[in-house]
């Protein structure tokens, strides 16, 4: 490969590539993605390119692997260029149809292409599906025509121009300002100016500094990062050079987590390439810059992704916050100035720097700018990665492009931020989603997940899941936080086992504001949440969990009661091989009967149960 | 030996202290577990209070202080999966593995854990087997999945079975076709004199591969005595 060190060889490079894949009249892309890895899409690819080989069309037909495509519900899916055939849910079995009929054929095979569900009418193209229509794709779009370990892929997207761009045209200062006026904002979840951020940075004395970026996604329900790091690698590394040039950086690291090995092995493979064309290295475009980037991988604990967390554990510490009154901008890393974003910021770089400031601030809103990928997930009919621009309302975005809630329930909240941020009821839902109106609404933006709750979900169960994940992430460091959740945990225990008082809730309520404020980091501070968002919007489920000890939802088991309706029972012993706790009784043709000193009240028998007999109260 | 794996380990990341998670990362993946030796010698060679090396084997989660089985089960506690009932997946596997998450079967076959969101939510509840996502489960049909693995698990190797009961009912019925209906005690008889048999065999000739595992362990036993 030979080293790229000025636009006309970037062009000539570019040409280069389009030419040759001009040559191919045809493309079959499949989504490669974890989720879809986990359907099996790997061995369809295989298959793919053996049906091609043996038909000899391996010269003419293109067979491309991609990162996520973002609709993990349809996995694994394909999409046939140029027409725009998109089918859905394919199996190995499928492939020698598909390049007999659609390849050679130029017919369409009906049975694997998208059905609207709520008209039942098949969307033959990808662009026409409400899932993908109604989106802003900005950045996951090149998720779909690139592939991840290809750096060539990239640059026929149009890659590294805006390194380019920056490197040569623009001053360090002029970056700055660019990313100031576009009014991007972190995508970690805080939503601190990007562009302010990078000033600080700049400003610092030291000679040496870092950048990092943060791919230690921890929220649970989240994988946005995971898939941009995953299927696009090049569009964060070209943010980060852009970074780390403006702010004046000599090194950079990704940290990413460990959980996620595909991202490791993309973004490492993008590492070696961008090194080989010399967009890392020394004297990046004959600009004199030099930069390089280091991957390390995380030990697998949620406080890291708090920025001092993540520094110490790259130093080769444990990963314990420190208090902030000197930002990390001033003393971070190894004690010297370093800019950390997360990857979702660094992929909206390039666009800023290439399309100037004002095209990206003309989406969203006054307070945020830009798009904003959700993962939207739970009791959701298009369980997937969702890009919109901000501002668009939880009701669009759950109903419109999520297709609503599966089996005809009824939507009761959407928990939006991770542990940290909070449930909102149906009421909000027209609730323009951005960083401000959520953080008004007691919730906040988080990293984007976007979990979806029906009338089967118990709120407190919720509240109570969220602060046991944070109990056992807590650091222990400070007392607030440690503590605080220990005894938050046992009475959402207490009210979730039917032993509540009716001064459980109010301690709840005084226990969040100590932590509120007192605690070191943000995990702490912002731990209260779930449990307040849920006093608030659905105290009455508190209520009625400590006043008459039921569950609403049948989800808290000590509160749940099975039986047997011996006019319903027809004696077909379902129940009784299911049960785990071998406590029905009966014989075959005879009703039986549950003996409820032993029930264990898993709710086995009510959920094989065809006759309706089991019933739960 | 030992340190010779740990010094190839060293040298990828040129003895640099910073890399020490990194480093320990790669022991936990060598030998599925951060061994008492292996620590001391790293904080001796990288020049860190072993105290520290502690600290950070015990304050990440994917660090091990004890061997962990040949399968590891990972399931998804993320709120996607949780809303969609992981809780109830976790105790079948439970029971069925008739260990506690965190906890590794005594034959050293399968480690149960979970994780915090595997990003797999589309496939929710997901159980990870050894690296491979297995989605859409419910508690009936994670059972089936354990059943699955279980045949795989045993090659030829292996110690006991993770349920003795199983494990004595098969060493308990074949060949000699005992009758299919046979108290408790009876059966229990048959296997103490198969064992015993069996016991001779294991310590005259070489081992026999499958349930006799158990056997071979107690006449080891009672051999000594």
């Amino acid at each position: 490969m030979e080293r790229i060190s000025s636009i006309e060889k970037l062009d000539t490079l570019r040409d280069k590539l389009l030419l040759k894949q001009g040559a191919v009249t045809r493309c079959l892309t499949l989504c490669g993605g974890t989720g879809c890895r986990a359907y099996g899409c790997m061995e369809v690819v295989e298959a793919f390119k053996k049906e091609l080989k043996k038909r000899g069309l391996t010269r003419k037909v293109a067979v491309k692997t991609t990162g996520c495509h973002g609709f993990c519900e349809r996995g694994p899916m394909v999409l046939v260029s140029p027409e725009g055939i998109f089918y859905e849910q394919i199996s190995t079995k499928d492939v020698p149809e598909i390049v007999e009929k659609t390849l050679l054929e130029n017919e369409v095979v009906d049975r694997l292409v998208y059905k609207d569900p709520n008209t039942g009418k098949p969307v033959l193209k990808e662009s026409d599906i409400p899932f993908y229509r109604l989106q802003n794709r900005f950045l996951l779009g090149e998720n779909l025509v690139i592939d991840p370990t290809s750096i060539d892929d990239y640059i026929t997207q149009g890659g590294y121009k805006a390194l380019w761009k920056a490197l040569t045209q623009l001053s360090p200062e002029q970056i700055i300002e660019e990313v100031k006026l576009s009014g991007l904002r972190g995508r970690g979840g805080g939503g601190f100016p990007t562009g302010r951020k990078w000033e600080s940075c700049r400003k610092a004395e030291d000679l040496i500094k870092y950048v990092i970026c943060n791919a230690d996604e921890g929220d649970p329900g989240a994988y946005m990062d995971r898939s941009l790091l995953e299927g696009n690698p090049h569009k964060i590394l070209e943010g980060m050079i852009i970074g780390a040039y403006a702010i004046g950086a000599q090194q950079g690291y990704i940290y990413v987590r460990n959980e996620y090995p595909l991202a490791v092995t993309h973004a490492t493979q993008a590492l070696k390439d961008a090194r080989k064309y010399g967009f890392l290295g020394e004297d990046i475009f004959g600009s004199g810059f030099d930069f390089d980037v280091k991957i390390s991988r995380g030990g697998g604990a949620f406080v890291c992704g708090e920025s001092s967390a993540l520094m110490a554990s790259l130093e080769g510490r444990p990963g314990e916050p420190r208090a902030k009154y000197v930002h990390t901008v001033e003393k971070g890393l190894f004690d010297l100035p370093t800019n950390l974003n997360n990857v979702e910021s660094w992929a909206n770089v390039p666009m800023i720097i290439q399309d100037g400031a004002s095209k990206f601030a003309e989406m969203g809103t006054d307070g945020s700018k830009g798009t904003k990928i959700f993962s939207l997930v739970g009791k959701i009919n298009n369980t997937g990665l969702v890009e919109v621009p901000m501002g668009m309302t939880l009701r669009e975005i759950i109903f419109d492009i999520g297709g609503g809630i599966p089996d005809g329930k009824a939507f009761k909240a959407v928990q939006t931020g991770g542990p940290s941020g909070g449930c909102l009821p149906e009421r909000m839902l027209d609730l323009p989603v951005d960083f401000d109106e959520l953080a008004r609404a007691g919730s906040m933006m988080g990293s984007g997940g976007m979990i979806v709750m029906d009338e089967d979900n118990c709120m407190v169960d919720v509240a109570r899941y969220f602060v046991t994940f944070l109990e056992e992430e807590s650091c222990g460091k400070c007392t607030p936080c440690r503590e605080g959740l220990r005894r938050m945990k046992d009475i959402l225990t207490d009210v979730c086992e039917g032993r509540g008082t009716e001064d459980s809730i109010e301690q709840l309520e005084r226990l969040s504001v100590a932590m509120k404020a007192a605690s070191l980091c943000e995990l702490g501070r912002t731990a209260a949440n779930p449990v307040l968002t849920t006093i608030q919007y659905f105290r009455d489920e508190y209520e009625t969990h400590i006043r008459k000890k039921k569950c609403p939802a049948f989800v808290c088991r000590q509160l749940v009661h099975y039986s047997i309706l011996a006019k319903k029972c027809t004696g077909c012993q379902a129940c009784v091989r299911v049960c785990p706790a071998n406590c029905i009784s009966g014989k075959k043709k005879k009703v039986h009967e549950i003996d409820q000193a032993l029930c264990i009240h898993c709710g086995s028998c009510f959920d094989v149960c065809r006759f309706d007999a089991v019933k739960r109260k | 030996m030992a340190t010779q794996e740990v010094n190839r380990i060293l040298k990828r990341y040129g003895n640099d202290p910073t890399d020490i998670i990194a480093i320990l990362q790669d022991v936990q993946q060598t030998y599925r577990y951060l061994p008492k030796d292996v620590m001391e010698t790293l904080a001796t060679k990288l020049d860190i209070p072993l105290s520290r090396v502690y600290h950070l084997a015990t304050f990440f989660r994917a660090f091990s202080l004890e061997p962990r089985g040949k399968h590891e089960l990972q399931v998804c506690m993320g709120t996607a999966c949780h809303v969609r009932g992981a809780p109830r997946i976790l105790e079948a596997i439970e029971r069925g593995l008739k260990i506690q998450a965190g906890e590794t079967t005594k034959d050293l076959q399968y480690t149960l854990e979970t994780v915090n969101c595997v990003g797999a939510c589309a496939l929710g509840p997901v159980v990870v087997v050894d690296g491979e996502a297995k989605g859409k489960l419910n508690p009936q049909r994670a059972e089936r999945l354990l059943k699955q693995i279980e045949p795989e698990a045993a090659p030829k190797k292996t110690k006991a079975k993770a349920s003795p009961a199983k494990a004595k009912k098969k060493a308990a019925a074949p060949k000699k076709k005992t009758p299919a209906r046979k108290t408790a005690s009876a059966v229990k008889k048959t296997s103490k004199t198969r064992t015993k048999s069996t016991a001779k065999k294991a310590v005259s000739a070489k081992p026999k591969p499958a349930a006799k595992g158990t056997a071979k362990k107690r006449t080891v036993k009672k051999a000594r005595r």
